[in-house]
């Protein structure tokens, strides 16, 4: 399977993630301007929610739980880990100053971006396998039985094996890093 | 490697809180100290207790309440009292330092008191400004005359929406150009009435507009005599001046012929028995001048 380098699929991720700056940019300075910066506080952990309750796909992936089509759990993965992370860069804002906190949100920058080079990875996969398509209809399977194996390949392809040794260990670090956040916000903060 | 995951997770968790225990002030802290704690600045638990951030208890043990603005927390008589501090210190009860007070916002002791407000004070001391900020009242005339506190017009959390309660000036109150010297209108009217006549004549402090003056008083409009100023006083300089000559129903020949008629020789100041553009409704003068005739 061979992947082509293509422009046309390269920039819309390119846009997905200056619009996840931006979008960050803007909730953070909506709310100092509002005098509400107080909400930011309670973003980071309204992102994190989101950010946990979008590896309902992993779960799905590693068969540990058996309900909803992985495909369309990826792309509530891909919705609600790109939502949280805006939440938590806007939580973030510019003016943090410790080494952890930093650390996690130049993480989560990297593990978003990884996450778009997967999304490019995956598209190419599927364009490339589109050619097998009329094979299996060929072999007369259903659109659905069609759509299963097609996807289930995308996923089986090199590349994605690749890539995804670097994004679960960037995903845990980033992980680690914002556990540690969450600890010493817990222990010194007054709730 | 059968769990990279895991271990990247354990790496990443425990060198973080290796660096977080060995350089904790720059792994976690949030902002910098202001200069008079960053003795503290590795010592979190010196102010945070776990779970309950910077406790009042924790403060006290080294600012002692009876002492603040008197003496130092290393127990040494401050030069200049700070009376401000001390005042107010001692006057507020039963709420917590971080009320008032924050941390991490910087090196500046200004930054630590961002958090103030002035409802946490006693009654006393919200009517009282000077008691605090004696230095800051204005030099200008206004201020100088007025002796009462800020309170009467000013509110703390929006010092520039002032309420000025003009009586607070007393008897000069009348005295309207003595403060608004530039705010007398330019147009005709207000240009006619001459150095003598005081805005309080017409207007209040209470609704300056609209004023008190009531034309009908002098004379009533009606529709053969609009309310346009220059019909009848044609002198711009002082509008206490009026003539009804001006149109063709009043013309001096006419005016004399009828008044005489009637055996009224003073007729000159219409308006003294005309009250109105309705001849029938003149006042009585014109027939005590007849009988007096």
């Amino acid at each position: 399977m061979t992947a082509k380098f293509s422009i046309k699929n390269i920039l819309p991720l390119v846009l997905i993630y200056l619009a996840f700056v931006a979008a960050a940019a803007v909730v953070h300075l909506v709310l100092h301007s509002a005098g509400q910066k107080w909400i930011l506080r309670y973003l980071g952990i309204a992102g994190t929610l989101l950010i946990l309750t979008s590896f309902i796909y992993s779960l799905r992936k590693r068969k540990i739980i058996s309900f909803g089509k992985p495909k369309l759990l990826l792309q509530i993965h891909e919705a609600m880990a790109w939502s949280g992370a805006v939440l938590i860069l806007a939580h973030s804002g510019i003016d943090f100053e410790a080494v952890i906190p930093r650390a996690a949100v130049f993480a989560m920058l990297i593990v978003v971006a990884s996450g778009l080079t997967g999304k490019y990875l995956l598209k190419n996969a599927r364009e490339n396998i589109k050619s097998r398509r009329s094979e299996l209809k060929a072999k007369n399977l259903s659109e659905e039985e069609i759509e299963k194996e097609l996807f289930s390949l995308s996923l089986l392809a090199d590349k994605m094996q690749m890539w995804r040794g670097f994004h679960i260990p960037l995903t845990v670090i980033f992980a680690a890093l914002a556990l540690l956040h969450i600890i010493i916000t817990l222990l010194f903060w007054r709730w | 490697m059968k769990h990279p995951a895991l271990i990247s997770f354990a790496i990443t968790f425990l060198v973080g809180l290796a660096a977080i225990i060995i350089f904790p002030y720059y792994t976690v802290n949030p902002g910098v100290l202001i200069k008079d704690h960053l003795n503290l600045q590795n010592d979190c638990f010196a102010c945070h207790s776990p779970g309950q951030g910077a406790l009042t208890q924790k403060c006290i043990e080294c600012h002692n309440i009876s002492e603040i603005g008197l003496i130092t927390t290393t127990g040494v008589k401050r030069d200049h009292i700070n009376f401000k501090s001390s005042t107010l210190h001692q006057s507020i009860i039963k709420i917590q330092c971080l009320d008032c007070h924050t941390e991490h916002n910087g090196l500046s002791r200004e930054n630590a008191t961002l958090n103030f407000r002035h409802n946490v004070l006693p009654e006393h001391l919200l009517s009282t400004c000077e008691k605090c900020h004696s230095d800051k009242k204005p030099d200008d005339n206004l201020h100088k005359i007025i002796n009462a506190d800020c309170s009467n017009c000013h509110q703390t959390e929006e010092w520039e929406r002032v309420e000025f309660k003009h009586e607070l000036i007393g008897d000069i109150v009348t005295d309207c150009s003595g403060c608004h010297e530039n705010k007398k209108p330019a147009d005709a009217f207000h240009n006619g009435l001459g150095k003598t006549i005081q805005c309080a004549q017409c207007h209040t402090t209470e609704a300056w507009k609209p004023s008190t003056f009531d034309h009908t008083k002098y004379f009533r409009f009606d529709r053969n005599h609009p309310s346009n100023c220059s019909d009848c006083h044609n002198t711009k300089e002082n509008v206490k001046t009026y003539t009804c000559y001006n149109c063709h129903e009043h013309s001096i020949a006419k005016i004399e012929k009828e008044h005489l008629k009637e055996g009224i020789r003073t007729f000159s100041n219409c308006v003294e028995c005309h009250r109105s553009g309705d001849e029938d409704q003149a006042s009585g003068k014109g027939d005590e001048r007849r009988g007096r005739d």
